[in-house]
């Protein structure tokens, strides 16, 4: 069945959580926000856009497997953690630095590890709970 | 201007017990509703109500990150009623 302005809702939809989800994640640590939250966001944009276009779609759309993603957060989030360690800090130690005028630091990079890598768990789990139940429209 | 303010405040807290007296309704129509379709108007009617609850605790309290929230459950509140109706229809069709 195909209903052109659900498709087209669901398609802009997608946008707009994906970019709050990235105004959330660079709120985090300061103020509510964070890592985890925008993970969360991000996948129920794609979660919408996998009932309405089938999983498949979702697939095509991310270009690559969500194993991979799963993978890429938890080196993002290693990296931030051996990072201080370097410098002779202690691991996890918060480390700030100022790039062009903007004061990032290492909780930044964990956060952004933490995001990628739930965005990624929950992708993969509905897709295959998707391919299973054979929701696919 | 503290006038203003004060009166904006007790808007808000009559509003609030308004809108907490009618969640009663479609309470009952998600209990005793005979069919499927009543019980999901009904949830989505539940969602509209805490919506505006959020909405006068926001003006309550002076309190702006409770509209981020008030953004994302509207937006899923919206998209999951419809995705459900549309089902209901794919199964209707189908028997």
């Amino acid at each position: 069945m195909k209903n052109l302005i659900l498709e087209k809702i669901v398609t802009l939809f997608l946008y707009i959580m994906v970019g709050f989800a990235f105004f959330l994640l660079f709120r985090g640590h300061n103020r509510p926000g964070g890592g985890f939250i925008a993970g969360i966001i991000a996948s129920a944009g794609f979660l919408l856009y996998g009932i309405v276009f089938g999983s498949e779609k979702v697939l095509e759309k991310l270009r690559t497997n969500p194993r991979y993603i799963i993978g890429s957060g938890l080196l993002i989030s290693f990296i931030a953690t051996i990072l201080p360690m370097m410098f002779g800090n202690p691991p996890l130690t918060g480390m700030w630095f100022d790039v062009a005028g903007l004061y990032l630091g290492s909780p930044l990079l964990f956060d952004i590890g933490v995001f990628v890598l739930v965005f990624g768990v929950i992708v993969s789990i509905f897709t295959n709970i998707m391919d299973v139940l054979k929701w696919n429209s | 201007m503290e006038n203003a303010d004060l009166f904006l405040k007790n808007a808000a807290l009559i509003a609030l017990y308004i809108f907490s007296l009618s969640l009663i309704f479609p309470f009952f129509r998600l209990f005793k509703g005979p069919t499927l379709p009543d019980r999901i108007v009904a949830l989505d009617q539940i969602g509209v109500i805490i919506i505006g609850m959020m909405i006068c605790d926001v003006l309550y309290a002076r309190e702006k990150l409770l509209l981020d929230v008030v953004l994302v459950v509207a937006f899923i509140l919206a998209f999951g009623s419809m995705i459900i109706a549309r089902y209901l229809y794919k199964q209707k069709k189908e028997q």
